[in-house]
């Protein structure tokens, strides 16, 4: 469809073709997701015996750990939207088992990242509402310097962050939850290291998380949402081409259709992309760089 | 519960420091075939060096 047939549709027509394309990519079984979260986790435990037993140096470990930090968040992110299987639906428990453990070698609580992940999608970019706000940043070096300023004890954003928000929302179950998670995280690195496995703690889980946040929040929630002074459907996000391509910057080129239509797995964000370009130019959406 | 688990961030910097990074820095001085002065032990040492970073960040409620 070219863009001077879609000139002359009223918004609600644009709507209805966005929706059709929409509706031809949700609904599909996020094979990848699944199975990528389980090998993920399964690659991470394994690597603990491994540099344990010393067949495995743990500089090499600390590679592989914050690749796998790195990737543990997109599956619980899948779970998060539902997209794995609806609540009271027959595969409902892998969706959360999914959400659950994918998650562990970044050290995060799925029920945390889900309740203020949702906030994010509401209020995308508000300041005072949205969870992520504090990723904002003026350019690439300040947003990864953002970043590591938001996981400080006081710092604004990250899990402080999450917790303003699960206060502000009531939310005290899942605070409690998340805090005894992180309890829990700190616990298990103290005990490792009093155990004289300081530094294999240290290079698998603690510096991986960090490493791992720094560029998830990155591409996940900085590069997206550039410059981030919009709050409208349509200028939420931004399409931007990455000079890691679309892997590296783990699918987030598209992310324009993920905020509005989050049902859709990942992996058929860029075809759903291509097929709604024309509409999302006529919406006023950039994609000059895709 | 909640005074609890408030309590524990409220020192999280200190404990952090004490619990982790003081062994940390013991285990890679013992890695690292270094001999830490004044005669001190790499633990003792890793508590020296741990607190000399811990106790700025509670303080100021930032690591860096």
């Amino acid at each position: 469809m070219s863009n001077r047939d879609l000139s002359r549709l009223t918004g609600q027509q644009l709507y209805r073709l966005e929706l059709d394309i929409a509706r031809r990519h949700v609904g599909h079984f996020p094979w990848l997701a699944v199975v990528w979260a389980f090998v993920n986790l399964a690659v991470w435990l394994s690597l603990w015996p491994l540099v344990f037993m010393g067949l495995l140096p743990v500089w090499l470990g600390l590679i592989i750990a914050t690749v796998n930090a790195t990737l543990s968040y997109l599956p619980s992110h899948e779970a998060q939207h539902h997209i794995i299987a609806r609540p009271g639906t027959k595969l409902y428990w892998l969706n959360e088992l999914v959400g659950h453990l994918s998650t562990i070698p970044l050290a995060l609580p799925y029920r945390v990242a889900k309740v203020t992940h949702q906030e994010h999608h509401k209020y995308t970019n508000d300041p005072y509402r949205d969870p992520d706000y504090a990723a904002h940043a003026k350019g690439p070096w300040h947003a990864i310097w953002r970043s590591i300023q938001n996981r400080q004890p006081r710092g604004n954003g990250a899990f402080n962050a999450y917790g303003r928000t699960l206060l502000r929302l009531n939310r005290m179950d899942v605070l409690r939850e998340g805090a005894v998670y992180r309890i829990g995280w700190f616990v298990t690195l103290i005990a490792l290291a009093w155990s004289g496995h300081a530094i294999e703690a240290a290079c698998l889980w603690w510096l991986p998380h960090h490493l791992a946040y720094t560029y998830l929040q990155f591409y996940l929630s900085w590069a997206p949402h550039h410059p981030g002074d919009e709050a409208c459907r349509y200028g939420k996000t931004r399409v931007f081409r990455s000079v890691l391509g679309n892997i590296g910057s783990l699918g987030m080129q598209y992310h324009v259709v993920h905020h509005l239509h989050p049902r859709i797995p990942l992996y058929r964000t860029p075809q759903a992309y291509w097929e709604m370009r024309p509409i999302l130019e006529a919406r006023g959406v950039d994609v000059h760089e895709l | 519960m909640i005074r609890v688990l408030k309590t524990l961030f409220f020192y999280g910097p200190l404990i952090f420091a004490a619990g982790f990074l003081a062994p940390l820095a013991a285990q890679i001085i013992i890695a690292a075939n270094w001999t830490p002065p004044f005669g001190l032990s790499p633990l003792a040492c890793g508590f020296v060096m741990a607190a000399m970073l811990g106790i700025p960040a509670q303080f100021r409620g930032r690591w860096i």
